[in-house]
């Protein structure tokens, strides 16, 4: 299946040649945390996931289309 | 011998034109390191409790500290500090950039200001000396202008200048100090302050070389940190404070129309990124640090900007942006140029404009008040037009120089529930319906609301996370949302490391959680410098002795638990963003309020220090100032 996958700045470091809006071939069954996994996103670099506009958890099941975005730690100044 | 500091305090009174030098044994310098810490021992000792803000008894001091202007990253900041215009309790402001330098290599590492010139002044400090210089021809005229001339008259065009603009000369009472025209001592209004003194600006040059106990330690510290630091891993130094906007509106944390929601459509066009992509010309730095994350932009007709200002940061981009939900970045670096010129700060300009807007669509206000201006929300051309209006007290801009909390009062008709503030100081550009501890840090910080008070929530919400701050003793993980007894306990551990890192004048973005410098090496590089045997605990421990003296500072203007409150609008659900519905429930932020003030030493419910915390601080000198609360 295919997801949608955004990472906000200080997390595109870790897929440099991706960019910011890209889309990954993942197998069927795969959780957010695979995902992070796959992109070698360190949980605690993630402040937020989204899930189709919605907050989402790393323990979630991923459907073909979804949207998951990923937002970096950021906490103050 | 003093290693780190020069061991000299300037007094300058403009009122008897007397100037002269102190010289503080080594203990002073131990026991309170400078910025808000030794400004406060200099403060409680000297300032009367009821002075006039902005009359010539308040005293007006720039503190640099045993650490500041060092080569390592981070160690430029210097703070001002007075009784502030608006919250009538303890100011203070940090600024970053070359001036606390070059003030130490001047040969001073604090001004005690202290009186009132008969006519406009400037400081001249260089090599030792000091004098005070006629500024009548400067009085007016904008800041970057004003620098221009004094490097003129003085000869050097290398000579550090902080000053204040025409807003501090019309006692706006949210102006700022500003030094190289972009580094700014923004809140509590301390540009008010100096212009009520009729001090324009104080011009620094000096050639000293500050000694250090053992350079070679130091170098090799500085050069690991510089070596772990590789390829900008926050994108702080590509991309500014400012990227985080997109980030928190996504995240449902973006300070919008007056704090209403948390989602701001239009954030990716405010944030750096775009920023990079459109108006950046340059980078910035301050003095001794590679992180390089000041902005500079350019932009033409019709919102000409000039670089010489900088550019934008985070919390201008939201205060002038999403806030008054204004999404046009060259507007936005219009405002901020604007502010840089007069000498606002453009937070508290921000948050005081919200109010206005707000009442506007609720029709408190109508344009028979604002003069004929439109003050709808997104109206960018009324913003940059009441920031001129401001900065001359003109017409409504004259209103609107009060702060919110002044304005909202004159107003009355109910306008008080749409002033965002806490103690008179307007609310920063951070969310605590979405990170809570930063709902306790908002309520008890002694300058009001203040948004660097703590690292924020979501830096600790996983064990990984929590390693840069092990050295604290924290080590469980707290979702940014939950407001227990532990969330409490992290905020008082955090508070004072950052308490700390106020009082040596360190950059936060230099500090672990955000930047390179682990805290135990902030401590080893202390003991590099000052040649003391100093250890974390003793470091905490002047943190901590600020936030007691800080407490007893307000208390004895009549600030304390009753103060400590929040908003109305905080703990109302957001109404839009991913956290709708959020709020701080008024019961759990009375608890953790409770529980803070227990953990301090405090009375549970008076928030008052008992003076056995006061004695074990090493402060018993000031428990005699609690019987006049």
């Amino acid at each position: 299946m295919r997801v949608k996958v955004k990472v906000y700045v200080d997390l595109q470091r870790y897929n440099p040649d991706k960019g910011e809006e890209f889309t990954v071939e993942i197998k069927e069954g795969s959780r957010v945390k695979d995902l992070m996994q796959l992109l070698q996103l360190p949980e605690h670099r993630v402040m937020l996931i989204l899930k189709n506009e919605r907050i989402g958890k790393e323990e979630d099941l991923l459907v073909d289309g979804d949207a998951i975005s990923f937002l970096p730690v950021v906490g103050g100044g | 011998m003093a290693f780190g500091y020069n061991g000299k305090i300037l007094r300058v009174d403009l009122s008897t034109r007397k100037i002269s030098v102190e010289e503080p044994e080594e203990k002073v310098y131990r026991r309170y390191l400078g910025g808000g810490t030794l400004s406060l021992y200099y403060l409680l000792r000297e300032l009367k409790p009821h002075s006039d803000p902005l009359g010539p008894e308040n005293i007006l001091i720039f503190c640099t500290s045993v650490m500041s202007g060092l080569t390592a990253p981070g160690f430029n900041k210097y703070t001002a500090a007075a009784k502030s215009p608006l919250t009538s309790g303890f100011g203070e402001s940090e600024a970053g950039g070359w001036w606390g330098p070059e003030l130490k290599s001047a040969g001073f590492d604090a001004i005690i200001i202290k009186g009132k010139a008969s006519s406009p002044v400037y400081l001249w400090v260089h090599d030792d000396q000091a004098e005070i210089r006629d500024a009548s021809h400067l009085w007016g005229k904008m800041t970057a202008e004003v620098q221009e001339s004094l490097r003129k008259e003085l000869g050097d065009n290398r000579i550090r200048i902080a000053q204040i603009g025409p807003a501090g000369e019309n006692l706006v009472r949210y102006a700022c100090i500003l030094n190289e025209l972009k580094h700014v001592n923004g809140r509590a209004g301390l540009g008010a302050v100096m212009g009520s003194k009729k001090l324009r600006a104080i011009a620094v040059r000096g050639k000293k070389n500050i000694e250090v106990f053992n350079r070679e330690s130091a170098l090799g510290i500085v050069k690991q940190l510089r070596e772990s630091y590789v390829d900008d891993p926050s994108g702080l130094g590509q991309l500014g404070t400012a990227r985080v906007a997109p980030i928190l509106s996504a995240g449902g944390m973006l300070p919008t129309k007056n704090f209403i929601t948390g989602f701001f459509e239009k954030a990716e066009d405010i944030g750096g990124k775009r920023m990079k992509e459109t108006i950046l010309t340059g980078r910035g730095t301050c003095h001794g640090c590679f992180i390089r994350c000041k902005r500079e932009v350019k932009a033409e007709k019709p919102y000409e900007v000039d670089p010489i200002y900088g550019g934008p940061e985070y919390e201008t981009v939201a205060a002038i942006g999403s806030l008054l939900e204004i999404g046009n970045l060259e507007a936005i670096a219009k405002g901020n140029e604007l502010c840089g010129k007069y000498g606002i700060d453009t937070i508290s300009f921000g948050t005081t404009l919200a109010f206005a807007m707000e009442s506007y669509e609720k029709g408190i206000l109508t344009s028979k008040d604002t003069d004929g201006l439109d003050l709808k929300f997104g109206n960018h051309e009324a913003m940059l037009e009441c920031i001129e209006r401001v900065a001359r007290r003109e017409g409504f801009g004259d209103l609107l120089a009060e702060g919110p909390e002044m304005a909202a009062k004159k107003i009355g008709k109910g306008a008080e529930k749409f002033a965002l503030h806490i103690k008179g100081q307007p609310l920063p550009m951070h969310e605590p319906r979405g990170k809570k501890s930063l709902a306790l840090a908002y309520a008890v910080s002694p300058t009001g609301a203040d948004h660097l008070e703590n690292p924020h929530d979501p830096f600790f919400e996983k064990e990984a996370g929590l390693i840069d701050i092990h050295p604290l003793g924290i080590l469980d993980p707290l979702p940014s949302l939950d407001f227990s007894t532990h969330k409490v306990r992290m905020f008082v551990y955090l508070q004072q490391y950052y308490n700390w890192l106020n009082s040596i004048g360190m950059c936060i973005f230099t500090a672990k959680p955000f930047g390179p410098f682990p805290i135990t090496k902030i401590v080893e590089y202390s003991r590099a410098i000052t040649g003391w045997d100093t250890s974390l605990w003793e470091m905490l421990k002047v943190g901590e002795r600020f936030a007691n003296m800080a407490r007893v500072f307000n208390l004895r203007e009549g600030l304390g638990e009753k103060d400590d409150r929040l908003p109305e609008r905080l703990h109302q659900p957001l109404e839009g963003g991913v956290l709708k519905g959020e709020r701080i429930d008024p019961e759990e932020f009375a608890q953790a309020r409770e529980m803070y003030y227990g953990m301090m030493g405090w009375d549970p419910q008076s928030g008052v220090p008992s003076k056995y915390k006061l004695e074990e601080l090493d402060i018993g000198w000031i428990v005699p100032q609690l019987s006049r609360t």
